[in-house]
């Protein structure tokens, strides 16, 4: 999905104009991204833990 | 007379094979091709779609649940910004993911799509670390605005009922 459909998606959600399957496309895509950040914090957290243990040896 | 049999016995094999056809063969196809089924086929597609809805908002609700969980653990707002400064990486992958994270990120918190679009496209680490920070502390955004979409009168006026209780509760950062 482009910057451009996803804002449409959007756009079109918040004006309640979306139809069941463009509600079905936005959850996808949002668990889709929730799973994607997810792996971002992840990474970040394991870089603060690996920090925290150089900062006490 | 003949034909009238004829016209009748072939009806009634349609009606009746044909659904056992596509009930057997192509079971996919069953519901939008078998034969007088058209506005049942149309309600059940309805209701699929409706229940793939809820399974996937629900999936949406416990993955945010954990999400948020995470973000939690990383600190607060200037802790996050300094991981997210040390692991410009990291960051940039964030920023990266821009289209299906605003459309995720701009509805759950009930920012407003421009300051989020603006942390994104200035690559800016501290709008990026309040929106992060947003995302964490809006559990009573998450399931108004997941009602919100879900419901089938879905309007301003609904989605200002949904949202109201929201205001009163979620602590946005300034910065977002």
């Amino acid at each position: 999905m482009t910057i451009e459909e996803a804002k449409k998606l959007g756009e079109k959600i918040s004006a309640g104009q979306a139809t069941p399957e463009e509600k079905l496309l936005f959850f996808k895509n949002a668990n889709q991204a929730v799973a994607d950040l997810r792996q971002d914090v992840a990474a970040l957290k394991a870089s603060q833990e690996l920090k925290n243990v150089r900062a006490e040896m | 007379m003949f034909v009238l049999r004829c016209r009748l016995g072939v009806n009634l094999f349609n009606k009746k094979h044909m659904n056992k056809f596509f009930e057997k063969f192509l079971p996919h196809k069953k519901e939008s091709l078998a034969v007088g089924s058209a506005p049942e086929a149309e309600k059940s597609n309805e209701n699929n779609t409706e229940e793939e809805i809820n399974i996937e908002a629900q999936e949406f609700k416990e993955n945010i649940d954990k999400l948020q969980a995470e973000i939690k653990s990383l600190g607060n707002q200037e802790e996050i910004e300094a991981a997210l400064q040390e692991n410009p990486s990291i960051a940039s992958r964030i920023l990266e993911r821009v289209p299906g994270v605003a459309v995720a990120v701009t509805i759950i918190t009930g920012l407003g799509g421009g300051s989020l679009s603006n942390a994104f496209e200035t690559g800016d680490i501290k709008k990026l670390a309040g929106t992060l920070v947003a995302l964490a502390v809006s559990s009573v955004a998450i399931s108004g605005i997941i009602e919100f979409i879900k419901s089938k009168k879905a309007d301003k006026k609904t989605f200002r009922e949904y949202s109201s209780a929201d205001e009163n509760n979620v602590e946005h950062p300034e910065q977002v």
